[in-house]
């Protein structure tokens, strides 16, 4: 059981059943991924896990507590998540100091942030770091978390603060901590208008993480920005998300973004989780070719089955039967699938048979996708390091270096 | 002053479209409930009305359609609506035309000017022409003014059409060996006439329920026998059937418009037109730009501030009576915008935010009083509340609920897109950090369409400060307002008494234009 339990979940809009049938399991401190095309349901699962949409039928309980189940529809404030939507959605009549303080209790006198004058908001965490034990630990060895904040104190740390002003404080110091956490500590003054789409998404996913929920779901939250910073962000927020504990599911239709930011990918389309499992898992084993195009490049050849090996335009290969039912018999048609990385290249010799000459590259800098044509007609594409790239009309003989795949037809 | 000119035209503007898989499953019941029984209040007037005339009798009812008197009130509405609208048409086009496409010099200010028009009610426009021509009257004095007062309904949504019109279409025609105006009529004008068209019914309703202005200029319309025959007080069921002609006359305009709003279609390219310098003929074409403005503001304006100048019209101010009727205006005009607003609400907040056949029909009630002629609502609501609130009868409680239903659906129109335009993703945002649905609203989406409901508000109340029909026929005796002490003046022809008040409106009427330029800028700025 995991920390996280769906359960046969179905959701419908008028007649259109966008879920169907749904279960998964969120291990506790586990980053999931959904990943599948547009429309296959997956902001529709996420929205229905966050309380944001009725079920028509089916289960979700967090650590136990059930919050969707029949008669009972927990509201999304009183679920204990955390929210990251894809724009970013700052409040835009409120700093960013207090966008992410908003999900956290307020004191009654004030709702703001209060400073002393000469004071800015974003140094109240370093206040604090000075006055306590575990501060002036942090300051003296600066790696952990709030050293940052600590760095920034100003002499004004002397100032003892008094007793009435503690659970402002420890508001004003969350909203520091989680300003330094996502390295904004210098913008909390800002209005959201003047951040980037990086920061404000950043903002966001502190602003999520502020009153420390038992599960964060992000909607593909990167699918706004451009390409090389999503990248780096990713990895980032990864990092962060697993630094924290915090159990997440990330929704997405980036296939390179849910393998490499997740612990395990569920792949869904219309509306059906079709696999789960780890990102090599779902990469390398994928359950159904639909699956195998969906997460990677495929090369595809029709072949025969025969004791554990399959007999194709590329020769016999060692292969694993990936249907669902027992291997067939001998001769029986299937469908053999390699991912292009899986080829290798080699010389001509005498003894190989299979040659293959080389008509197009895709060069793409790192690597490049060569097209080879094989003696039956076939076209098949070998991914291939840059140092290793034949030239177009070289005659080679292609190996493969794992198992192959093979499916039953249709 | 321009921003004055948008209130009829805001309800045409397209919305921010809706945020996506928040609609498919319905509006809470409690909303619809709550939007439903505030459109209900729109729909009393009309609903009593056609009670009130149907109680007589279909026999009877029919008898006194096909009297003469009726018949020939009801032709010259039809006349003097379709020959305004006419007119507005063709000189409302052609002057967006040489707005948008021609270099002029102070481009800006004349588009601004060119608006003008709107902040005059039409009663002070035909004022200001009787002062100067005090014999004026009849069909052709009638038309002349409205064209030049109703004209910028059509100049302003044709020239925005105009800007935003591909001009990629018109010079593909051109090179596919087209003359300019047939190019124009090919490939331009599809793109303008839905803007074109849903500005004519604009002056069309405008003209059909105009009171004030042919009542000054003496030509008998409906709105006009209307109130003769309710004055008249021994043919009251007169009044009620003549109101319900106009109305059926009005709601068929409405229901074209609706009609030419959904043509609308956007080609997809470059908007910026090739401007085309004038040469030497640059001042005839601002003269052309400048008829409407001169005619519809300057002339009036120029009249009133002679009349009021005078030593003899200074001397007769009678203070204390023009303070009373400026603070009876401007209490009213608050009352109206505040309950209008909040009667708007929960219907603005369901438009935004749901659709479906049911949300559709409750905004559509709550927009009737947009169709409802004033003088309409006013003796309706005479009969209503003679015979079902004796008690409110002759209170401002009876004036105020008039200029809600009249008023709503400016208030529905800006509160609404003050609400559509806060992301629902926010709200969504706000429940998750742990807001219930009150909290979530107050702190985050009313917090956020505030100069929505601001606007709103104070739409209505220039609105309400300029009603004349209903006012006339539903204050409590004793109670006069700027725009009746006005009008009574000028119905005995003492033009100079009623300068001062005339003076007085504009001024008042201004405070709330300024405050809404204010907030439209702010607006604009965030």
């Amino acid at each position: 059981m995991g920390w996280v339990t769906i359960e046969a979940l179905s959701v419908s809009y008028g007649d259109t059943r966008v879920l169907d049938d749904v279960s998964l399991h969120i291990p506790r401190g586990s980053l999931v991924a959904v990943l599948g095309p547009s429309g296959c349901g997956k902001t529709t699962l996420l929205r229905a896990v966050a309380g944001l949409l009725p079920v028509a039928s089916g289960t979700i309980t967090v650590g136990g507590r059930l919050v969707t189940g029949p008669g009972v529809l927990r509201a999304p404030e009183k679920r204990g998540m955390g929210w990251v939507p894809q724009d970013a959605s700052l409040f835009p009549h409120l700093s960013v100091g207090e966008n992410i303080g908003f999900g956290l209790p307020r004191t009654k006198q004030n709702d703001d942030l209060y400073c002393e004058p000469g004071e800015t908001p974003g140094r109240v965490g370093g206040l604090l770091a000075g006055l306590t034990r575990r501060g002036r630990a942090n300051r003296a060895r600066p790696t952990s978390l709030l050293a940052g904040t600590a760095a920034h104190a100003s002499p004004l740390a002397a100032v003892p603060i008094s007793p009435d002003r503690g659970r402002q404080s420890s508001r004003a110091a969350r909203i520091a901590e989680l300003a330094t956490l996502v390295g904004l500590t210098e913008l909390v003054d800002r209005a959201p208008s003047q951040l980037s789409g990086g920061q404000a998404q950043r903002v966001s996913l502190a602003r999520a993480l502020a009153p420390r929920p038992d599960l964060i779901l992000l909607d593909e939250p990167f699918a706004a920005l451009d390409p090389l910073l999503r990248s780096a962000l990713r990895t980032e927020v990864a990092a962060l998300l697993r630094g924290q504990h915090n159990t997440s599911l990330i929704v997405t239709h980036d296939q390179e973004e849910a393998l490499s930011l997740a612990n395990f990918v569920a792949v869904m389309r219309g509306g059906k989780i079709l696999q789960f499992g780890t990102p090599a898992d779902v990469y390398e084993r994928p359950v159904d070719p639909w699956v195998a195009g969906f997460v990677g490049d495929t090369v595809e050849l029709d072949g025969q089955w025969r004791d554990d090996r399959v007999e194709c335009a590329l020769g016999s290969l060692p292969a694993d039967w990936m249907g669902t039912a027992s291997a067939p018999a001998d001769g029986t048609p299937v469908l053999v699938l390699l991912r292009p990385e899986w080829l290798t290249l080699a010389l001509p010799s005498t003894e190989r048979q299979t040659d293959a000459v080389t008509t197009a590259i895709a060069y793409a800098g790192h690597d490049a996708l060569v097209s080879f044509a094989l003696p039956a007609g076939l076209i098949v594409r070998a991914r291939v390091a840059a140092p290793d790239l034949p030239r177009i009309g070289d005659r080679l003989i292609l190996g493969v270096r794992q198992n192959a795949l093979a499916y039953p037809l249709g | 002053m321009t921003e004055l000119l948008s209130p009829p035209l805001e309800t045409d503007a397209p919305l921010p479209p809706r945020a996506p898989g928040r609609h498919r499953f319905g509006a809470p019941p409690w909303l619809l409930v709550l939007a439903a029984l505030c459109a209900a209040t729109a729909a009393i007037p009309l609903v009593y009305l056609v009670a009130r005339t149907t109680e007589a009798g279909l026999t009877e009812l029919l008898d006194t359609l096909m009297r003469q008197r009726v018949l020939q009130l009801t032709v010259n509405t039809v006349l003097l609506a379709s020959a305004v609208t006419l007119s507005c048409l063709l000189l409302g086009t052609v002057c967006a035309w040489v707005l948008t496409r021609i270099r002029l010099p102070l481009q800006r200010t004349l588009l601004l000017v060119s608006a003008l028009p709107l902040a005059v009610p039409s009663y002070l426009a035909a004022y200001g022409w009787l002062v100067w021509f005090p014999h004026l009257n009849g069909f052709w004095a009638s038309w002349f003014v409205m064209t030049v007062v109703c004209t910028p309904y059509v100049t302003l949504p044709v020239a925005a059409a105009l800007r935003g019109a591909s001009a990629d279409l018109e010079s593909v025609a051109r090179t596919l060996g087209r003359g300019p105006f047939r190019a124009f009529a090919a490939a331009t004008w599809p793109q303008i006439r839905p803007a074109a068209i849903a500005g004519a019914l604009l002056v069309c309703l405008y003209s059909l329920s105009d009171f004030g202005l042919v009542a000054m200029l003496r030509f008998q319309t409906l709105t006009w026998g209307i109130n003769a025959a309710y004055g008249a007080s021994f043919d009251r069921n007169q009044a009620a059937l003549l109101a319900l002609v106009l109305v059926v006359l009005a709601l068929v305009v409405v229901a074209g418009e609706r009609r030419s709003r959904r043509q609308v279609s956007s080609v997809p390219g470059r908007s910026t037109m090739p401007m085309r310098t004038p040469g030497r003929t640059w001042p005839g074409y601002i003269a052309l730009l400048l008829v409407a403005p001169i005619a519809g503001v300057v002339v009036p304006v120029v009249g009133l501030l002679s009349r009021l100048l005078e030593a003899e019209t200074l001397r007769a101010i009678d203070v204390s009576r023009l303070v009373e009727a400026i603070g009876a205006t401007l209490g009213l005009a608050l009352a109206a915008a505040v309950i209008a607003v909040l009667v708007a609400l929960p219907i603005a907040a369901l438009a935004a935010r749901y659709r479906g056949r049911l949300v559709a029909a409750i905004e559509a009630v709550g927009f009737l009083g947009h169709a409802l002629p004033g003088i309409v609502v006013g003796l309706s609501l005479v009969f209503f509340a003679l015979a079902a609130v004796p008690m409110f009868y002759q209170t401002s409680l009876v004036l105020v609920f008039a200029y809600v239903v009249l008023f709503m659906p400016r208030a529905i129109g800006s509160v609404r897109s003050g609400i559509a335009a806060v992301p629902t993703s926010l709200g969504d945002v706000s429940r998750m950090l742990g807001l219930s649905p009150f909290q979530a609203w107050w702190r985050v989406t009313a917090r956020l369409a505030l100069p929505g409901i601001a606007i709103g508000a104070l739409l209505v109340a220039i609105s309400a400060m300029k009603e004349l029909p209903a006012t006339l026929l539903l204050r409590p005796t004793g109670i006069s307002t700027l725009a009746t002490e006005l009008w009574s003046r000028t119905a005995l022809f003492e033009f100079g008494a009623a300068a001062p008040y005339a003076a007085a409106l504009v001024l008042v009427a201004m405070v709330p234009a300024v405050l809404l330029s204010g907030i439209r800028g702010t607006a604009r700025e965030n």
